[in-house]
């Protein structure tokens, strides 16, 4: 279940017209969504509001250990529409589970996006690039994590994410990202001030220029619409002298693909020997399924790891998609490990429970349970 | 004095070793997996082969600082050059990117999608050729265990074999991460480990009031580990620690009959009964009130060291000769020695037992002991001073005045006759029990004089050569006789240590123990934890 600051930083996403998938870091995020989803671990609960269109806080209460908690605030500098909890749509807003890629649009024109913008005010322009700021301070260990994000022209986004040391007594650690989107490739470069990581990650979508033929071609209707991307990761830590890499394959149907939305990738790490293919699909609009295998060409280990998540209509008629109640999400691996994910709307509070059972962990030396997680997170926000 | 190391049993040919070696790797791999491991290895350590070789490693003396029975403490300069080794299995990550993620905060992680992708190597580490050469400090005390500390650092050289010995840049690292670690532990982790370990063999309940941490340190260890932990014990299989306890035969401290009484002497105190088991050649602790001399160590405490054999053990594990010696003590200052051979002591004694009646201080000095009143004075009086209490100079000061002027004459000039006579003199049988389960209280009123009696100091480590020899030479025979009454004495203070460890840690039977206690601090043996 997505966080309430998630979903707000979704929002502004939105509102700046900025495309998250067409990055290399979300390849694979439909199958990812569908079996690597998060369960909870011991009770949280967390209260929000959208004090303003432009500001949001959040409170939340763990009990992880002793209890913790979290207190974070947000600004934008354009109004965000959010929906409350009482009001969120389930399927679109909160669960993530198959993502379904729209065709690529081109960047927005300057001028018109700079017309947009322009705020006067006694004769000056007062506006500025949409930014905005996220602090969250988590309170018994007195760790402060910082976001600032600002558009910096019509095809950059940049992001400066900090976190404090004060858990782990080394200063802290600051990554800065410039990501740079003109719909045909994407580029993201990064810099973390941990290990002085440099990084580089690169998208290149196979078809169209959406800068020069902005509308999608026409093709017969029985034909599969989908889009080949390939993209590449680097990075070199100067300080410890490490290097991954890593590169992919990805075909998705998009949405005027006549058959069942499906999205395929495979990926290739060439330093670990490591190959992994995924396989998803949307299998009408009560489920979706996926499925990933993974092989490691010089320790010979692999995995395959089965999931699902299932919705039911409440009433046969209706078909808005806000009477989707959500069943369940499950996911099961080779090596023994099973997860199960239940959420809902209770009232107006969202809620999920869900937990993680490994079936091999007992023998090791360690002491393995059988039980590894589970938990209840309750949302609320107004 | 020679270090014996019976290194055979280790010999992996043998029988007995397969099994010690199993607990050994089983002790290791244990305490390997204590502790958080770095996030480098993910894999449980475990202990594939051990194995300490056939040469033990050279001790030579440089220094004893104190030996007795229970205690001990030496520098030795230590060298080891064989053929130990030790080999450990893991898996260890092989993907960098894969470890520093998780270890840093996921929300500043760059979010990789499949850069960090693990990868885990089975990787096995041979630890062999140590050479140690170094200069160790060994404490033991048997109630405290073993304590070993390195002066300097003692690895010259370590062989790391791994692996990844084809790949020069990471064997490198082994070797020199490796050696770096090994030498953190001989300067931190042993000395830990080689008292818990001590603690465990030897005083169970000590070691159980730790914490029940009873195993090795966490961080990789290296076979020096059992090595000097072995080293220092040469007499691990025949235990001469052990506490002689009564059901033991006596089988080369005392016989049992001795034992016998000593018993009987100690469960008199228990009853009301009025009849006092007799003990002929024994010499009681009121009997050394203001036996200190300025020339006294640390480890003797007033009135108490000639029950302290050990201390007064000379380098050759002699008893001093002077065991008899006999010392008047007087009230005020008149001092008859026995014989002038220590003039400078009687004096000294004599200006401390004026100025005992005070209170009383924690802290001591090794000069000036405070002279502690342990008896009370419940007979009427005949002399000067009759005060009623429980300090311990009362009955001398009391006592000498009537017998003081046949002190003199009663005196025996020899110590060995004046010994025996004044030892063979029966005991009060109206004694009442004030203090302690098993030390009597003089009786001034007979023929037991304990005034009368001269307590010289033991002769120190300090004492010259000449002066031993010119004691030995005097005393000749009685010198055995003498040995055989320190070991009872001796064997009378285990007793009570073991009556005071049964009891309950904060009760004191005798409110003259608590007072000792108060005086003596931690520092006396025989109540030290």
């Amino acid at each position: 279940m997505l966080d309430f600051m998630d979903r707000v930083q979704n929002a502004f996403y939105s509102a700046i017209h900025w495309n998250r998938d067409n990055s290399y870091a979300r390849l694979n995020e439909s199958a990812r969504a569908l079996l690597d989803f998060p369960t909870p671990r011991g009770i949280h609960l967390s209260l929000s509001s959208l004090s303003s269109p432009q500001s949001a806080t959040s409170f939340s209460l763990s009990s992880l250990g002793p209890i913790s908690g979290s207190l974070s605030y947000l600004y934008s500098s354009i109004p965000l529409p959010v929906p409350s909890t009482a009001n969120a749509c389930l399927q679109s807003d909160v669960i993530e589970g198959y993502r379904q890629l729209q065709e690529l649009v081109p960047p927005r024109n300057k001028e018109e996006a700079e017309r947009e913008r322009e705020v006067w005010l006694g004769g000056e322009r007062i506006d500025q690039k949409e930014a905005l700021l996220y602090g969250r301070m988590y309170l018994p260990r007195g760790v402060l994590e910082g976001l600032w994000m600002r558009r910096v022209d019509e095809t950059s986004v940049g992001v400066v994410k900090g976190v404090s040391g004060a858990g782990r007594g080394d200063g802290g650690t600051l990554l800065a990202m410039l990501q740079q989107d003109v719909g045909k490739w994407s580029m993201e470069y990064m810099y973390s001030s941990d290990v002085a990581l440099l990084g580089w990650r690169g998208l290149y979508n196979f078809g169209r220029d959406p800068r020069t033929h902005p509308d999608p071609p026409e093709l017969p209707p029985d034909k599969p619409v989908g889009r080949f991307s390939a993209g590449a990761e680097l990075y070199y830590g100067v300080l410890n002298k490490s290097a991954g890499m890593s590169t992919g394959l990805r075909y998705t149907t998009l949405p005027k693909h006549p058959g069942i939305p499906l999205t395929m990738t495979v990926t290739l790490n060439p330093l670990m020997g490591h190959i992994s293919a995924t396989y998803a699909v949307r299998a009408g609009e009560s489920a979706a399924f996926a499925s990933r295998f993974e092989f490691n060409i010089y320790s010979y280990e692999s995995d395959v790891v089965v999931g699902c998540e299932l919705w039911s209509r409440k009433s046969p008629e209706s078909s808005k998609r806000k009477d989707l109640s959500f069943l369940g999400s499950a996911r099961l691996s080779q090596k023994g490990q099973l997860g199960l994910l239940w959420e809902g709307r209770i009232k107006e509070l969202l809620f999920s429970v869900g937990g993680t059972v490994d079936f091999r962990e007992t023998g090791r030396m360690g002491g393995g349970r059988l039980v590894k997680k589970v938990g209840l997170e309750v949302q609320y926000s107004s | 004095m020679a270090f014996n190391f019976n290194w055979l049993p280790l010999d992996t040919s043998s029988t007995t070793s397969s099994a010690f070696y199993e607990q050994a790797k089983s002790l290791l791999t244990a305490a390997l997996n204590k502790s958080a491991k770095p996030p480098i290895i993910v894999d449980d350590i475990l202990v594939d082969d051990l194995n300490l070789g056939v040469s033990a490693p050279d001790l030579e003396i440089l220094e004893i600082g104190d030996i007795a029975e229970d205690r001990f403490r030496g520098i030795f300069r230590m060298n080891y050059a064989g053929d130990a080794f030790l080999t450990l299995r893991t898996k260890v990550q092989a993907n960098p990117l894969n470890t520093y993620l998780s270890t840093t905060p996921a929300f500043t992680s760059p979010g990789p999608l499949v850069a960090n992708s693990p990868l885990t190597i089975p990787v096995q580490i041979t630890l062999s050729h140590f050479k140690l050469s170094g200069f160790v400090i060994l404490v033991f005390s048997k109630a405290k265990g073993i304590t070993l500390v390195f002066r300097n650092d003692p690895l010259e050289s370590l062989k790391v074999s791994s692996t990844f010995d084809s790949i020069p840049f990471i064997a490198n690292y082994l070797q020199k991460e490796i050696e770096r670690q090994v030498r953190r532990i001989f300067q931190e982790d042993l000395p830990v480990a080689v008292h818990r370990l001590s603690l465990r063999l030897w005083n169970p309940e000590y070691a159980a009031s730790l914490g029940n941490e009873t195993t090795l340190p966490s961080r990789p260890a290296s076979p020096s580990d059992k090595d000097t932990s072995e080293a220092p014990d040469p007499d691990t299989d025949h235990d001469p620690f052990a506490s002689p306890s009564l059901h033991d035969g006596g089988e080369d401290v005392f016989t049992s009959n001795n034992v016998a009484h000593v018993a009987a002497l100690h469960e008199a105190q228990k009853t009301l009964s009025l009849v006092t088991p007799k003990l002929r050649d024994v010499v009681f602790r009121a009997w050394a009130c203001g036996s200190v001399s300025s020339t006294q160590t640390m480890w003797d405490k007033p009135a108490l060291d000639f029950l302290l054999p050990n201390s007064g053990l000379d380098a050759n594990g002699e008893l001093p000769p002077d065991l008899a010696e006999t010392r008047s003590i007087s009230t005020a200052g008149t001092m008859t020695p026995s014989h002038g051979r220590r003039p400078s002591l009687s004096t000294s004694i004599s200006s401390m037992s004026v100025g005992t009646t005070g209170s009383t201080t924690p802290a001591r000095t090794p000069l000036r002991r405070k002279k502690k009143h342990r008896v009370v004075n419940l007979r009427k009086t005949q002399s000067t001073t009759d005060v009623p209490t429980t300090k311990m100079s009362d009955i001398p000061s009391t006592g000498t005045s009537t017998p003081l002027s046949e002190t003199s004459e009663s005196l025996p000039p020899p110590p060995p006759p004046a010994f025996s006579t004044v030892v063979n003199s029966p005991i009060q049988e109206e004694e009442a029990p004030v203090w302690g389960p098993d030390v009597k209280k003089p009786q001034p009123q007979r023929h037991f004089r304990h005034d009368s009696i001269d307590y010289e100091s033991r002769p120190r480590i300090d004492m010259t050569a000449a002066e031993r020899q010119r004691m030995l030479s005097e005393l000749g025979p009685q010198v055995l006789q003498q040995a055989f009454i320190a070991k009872l004495v001796h064997e009378m203070r285990m007793r009570l240590k073991e009556e005071h460890e049964s009891r309950a840690p904060g009760e004191k039977m005798w409110g003259v123990e608590r007072e000792l206690e108060q005086i003596e601090g931690d520092g006396l043996p025989a109540y030290g934890a």
